[in-house]
């Protein structure tokens, strides 16, 4: 366990909208909850998100069904619930929709989760011990199994961290909070429709959807999902729940008034925000990692886990149209400070992961006071 | 896992879709008769097209059931030059995206790329498959065949003994059958749609001479434009370049990417769509460049004709110009191909924008990318 110091760390990020009201639109009527509404009706609606997420959930779980040898992975299923065929996953997610991961997914990475899912099936049918350029079973610190590639990296967190990045932060980021979702020139006068929401409403609240907290947030912080989670665990170093909250919020309103200054400095704070959470929880991950490395041959799969969590967390940086990261150094980090395999980390020295680490910080300086707590 | 090159920077294509605003008193564009460029359009173009088509479908057909037959790299050979026969063919004839072809859901299930090797190599094991299901078509077509044919060891004498002496050789060679059977009967369907000895959708095509939303010029401008702009600008050259994914290069969604002819498609891909602009078939008959110098169609004070014409020329030989393979091209001499994107783009524009604004035809499609 780790100790968090109760910290008074600021991030620079937090720009509130409270100061400088320099334009002439209307006051803004910010609630405490992401609940908008028109005609005494909601006009908020991100259902397709929601299922998205769900699929998700689903998916990983027929992953951890293969962790826990409860069955053999299918290549075929995974990618019918991947494109949920049929509606229904072709029979594999329990509840039905339009809507699928697949056709959301940024356009390089298709392949990739395809590959994975051949990856994770053939693993699964070979079912033999992990090992060094073997994929297979290894034990966790809790006694389960879970399943790894032949580098080390857990196929069940490849997955999950994989979507996170390549379809909830792409929609978010390349889609939703472009100019052409939500820019000044969007509808916003017209109802989309015969929907209770203009699209550029919709388009906010969809976005919003992709995050996966409940409309309370964060005075609620009950069943979080997906980033909500990692936003909540970064949040007592980085102030990461009201920071994305009331960003959500204020833009939102701000739409609603059609005051687009303010509406276009919360876009800043929510890619600025997300990409932020991703960072520290990739430190986080890694100085997980660095702990579990120290404690030898009894907490390596533990450590194979924590190091995938982390090595998808980095890679989901790339998908920040505004990153302050370059790609170069994202490659770098994953390929030669992390290194594809994870096998090849000498437990002895480690200065390889605190390389990586620092290389964050430097793109993100106001981690540096936090980086050993996160 | 990472395999690309990550490029910086991130080019926004915003496409301007100025849609023509119904102005002029267009119903009746006075000194123009769309009569007989339907006719030329259906008579020596379209019909041929797909005629040309199913008959190069035929012989693809032949040439594998010759192959499963006798499995030799001779008769490989012949099966492999009988596809890419028919899928030059199929480039003249994507741009038809309406009528028969609209109703039979041609397009997407004869050429969707990139394919699955999941449901390949599953469909070929188990056995159990259907090809009529729409999921299937990442399975069967014109791309399901590049993979069957050449696949990730395109060598000769390694695909023969996949379809001889692997040990799921049998199941192989009926898989290569049933797509083959699957493309062809399809390409019969829509020449029998449009034949005037079949169903004569001719018929229906050149009486249809307004220039409303369902009228020929409306809908064939319509599919053909869309055409070109989501699978040819996008699909054949864009998509693999990585100008939707922020310049992250996708080589695996490059058209023909085991065959490597990728580059030759979208050439005979363009070549199609100057035939049609220009009203080229057998003969050079009426086609829409005729259509806006009667107009008197202007452009920056040139003739909007002429400058459409240069500028499918100018998209053409940047095309031509892209080394294949393609999918080594994006990954590591981009240039070119970034060339021929914009002149591509300029193109799209061109056609969509000022030819349609001309004409006074309202463009009806959007990109569908909603929730």
């Amino acid at each position: 366990m780790k100790f968090f110091f109760p910290c008074l760390f600021l991030s620079a990020l937090i720009v509130l909208s409270c100061n400088d009201d320099d334009d002439s639109g209307p006051a803004l009527q910010v609630p405490d909850t992401y609940e908008f509404t028109r005609n005494g009706q909601s006009s908020v609606y991100y259902g397709g998100q929601t299922d998205r997420l769900n699929q998700t959930s689903e998916i990983k779980a027929y992953f951890q069904k293969g962790d826990k040898k409860e069955i053999v992975l299918d290549a075929e299923t995974l990618l019918a619930m991947y494109e949920n065929a049929g509606g229904d996953g072709d029979g594999n997610f329990s509840f039905t929709s339009d809507r699928q991961l697949k056709d959301k997914t940024f356009p390089a990475d298709v392949a990739f989760f395809e590959d994975l899912f051949i990856d994770a099936e053939n693993a699964s049918v070979a079912g033999l011990s992990a090992a060094n350029g073997t994929a297979g079973y290894i034990t966790r610190k809790n006694g389960s199994t879970m399943l790894v590639d032949a580098n080390g990296h857990e196929f069940t967190q490849t997955f999950e961290k994989g979507i996170m990045g390549s379809v909830f932060l792409h929609q978010i980021f390349n889609v939703y909070m472009t100019d052409s979702r939500v820019g000044d020139e969007v509808e916003n006068t017209e109802l989309d429709g015969a929907n209770n929401y203009t699209p550029m409403e919709h388009h906010w609240d969809e976005a919003f959807g992709y995050w996966g907290v409940p409309v309370d947030f964060p005075n609620n912080t009950q069943n979080l999902r997906f980033f909500a989670n990692y936003s909540n665990g970064r949040d007592p170093l980085i102030g990461s729940n009201k920071m994305l909250m009331d960003a959500f919020l204020t833009g939102r309103a701000a739409i609603v008034a059609k005051n687009y200054p303010v509406k276009n400095e919360q876009r800043e704070i929510i890619y600025k925000g997300f990409e932020l959470v991703t960072a520290a929880t990739a430190i986080h991950y890694l100085n997980t990692a660095k702990e579990l490395l120290g404690e030898g041959e009894s907490s390596f799969g533990e450590a194979l886990h924590a190091l995938s969590e982390g090595y998808m967390f980095i890679r989901a940086l790339r998908i920040s149209p505004k990153k302050r990261i370059s790609d170069a150094t994202i490659n770098e980090i994953l390929e030669t400070h992390i290194g594809e395999n994870f096998w090849e980390l000498p437990e002895t020295d480690l200065s390889g992961l605190d390389e990586a680490i620092d290389l964050l910080v430097d793109a993100f300086p106001e981690l540096a006071n936090v980086k050993d707590a996160l | 896992m990472i395999r690309h090159r990550f490029l910086k920077a991130s080019i926004l294509l915003v496409i301007s879709a100025v849609a023509a605003s119904c102005d002029k008193e267009s119903s009746n564009s006075p000194g123009f008769d769309r009569g007989p460029l339907l006719e030329n359009l259906g008579v020596n173009i379209i019909v041929p097209a797909y005629d040309s088509l199913a008959r190069r479908a035929a012989r693809l057909e032949e040439a594998a059931i010759e192959f499963t037959e006798t499995r030799n790299e001779q008769t490989l050979g012949k099966l492999r030059d009988a596809w890419l026969s028919a899928y030059v063919a199929f480039q003249h004839c994507g741009y038809f995206n309406f009528g028969p072809a609209d109703n039979l859901i041609f397009n997407a299930s004869v050429n969707t790329y990139p394919i699955s090797r999941i449901k390949i190599d599953d469909n070929i094991s188990s056995g159990s498959y259907d090809l009529n299901a729409i999921s299937s078509n990442s399975a069967k077509g014109f791309a399901a065949l590049d993979y069957l044919l050449y696949g990730e060891n395109p060598d000769a004498e390694n695909v023969v003994e996949l379809f001889d002496s692997d040990d799921e050789a049998s199941a192989r060679r009926q898989y290569l059958l049933d797509v083959v059977e699957d493309l062809r009967a399809r390409c019969d369907a829509v020449y029998e749609r449009w034949s005037p000895a079949g169903d004569n959708y001719l018929g229906t095509f050149v009486s249809l001479t307004g220039n409303d939303v369902g009228s020929a010029t409306g809908m064939l401008l319509n599919g053909a434009i869309q055409y070109c702009e989501s699978d040819v600008r996008d699909g054949k050259i864009g998509i693999p370049l990585g100008v939707r994914s922020l310049n992250v290069p996708i080589p695996a969604n490059c058209e023909a990417l085991y065959a490597q002819q990728s580059i030759l498609l979208a050439v005979e891909s363009i070549k199609g769509l100057q035939n049609l602009y220009l009203g080229k078939g057998k003969t050079d008959g009426v086609g829409f460049d005729d259509y806006l110098t009667a107009l008197n169609a202007r452009h920056n004070g040139d003739a909007l004709a002429s400058v459409i014409a240069s500028q499918i020329d100018l998209a053409l030989t940047k095309i031509a110009a892209i080394p294949e393979p393609y999918s080594e091209t994006v990954e590591q001499n981009p240039d070119p191909a970034m060339a021929a994107y914009q002149e591509l783009q300029k193109l799209v524009v061109l056609l969509k924008a000022d030819m349609m604004s001309a004409l006074g035809i309202l463009i009806t499609y959007q990109d569908n990318d909603g929730d």
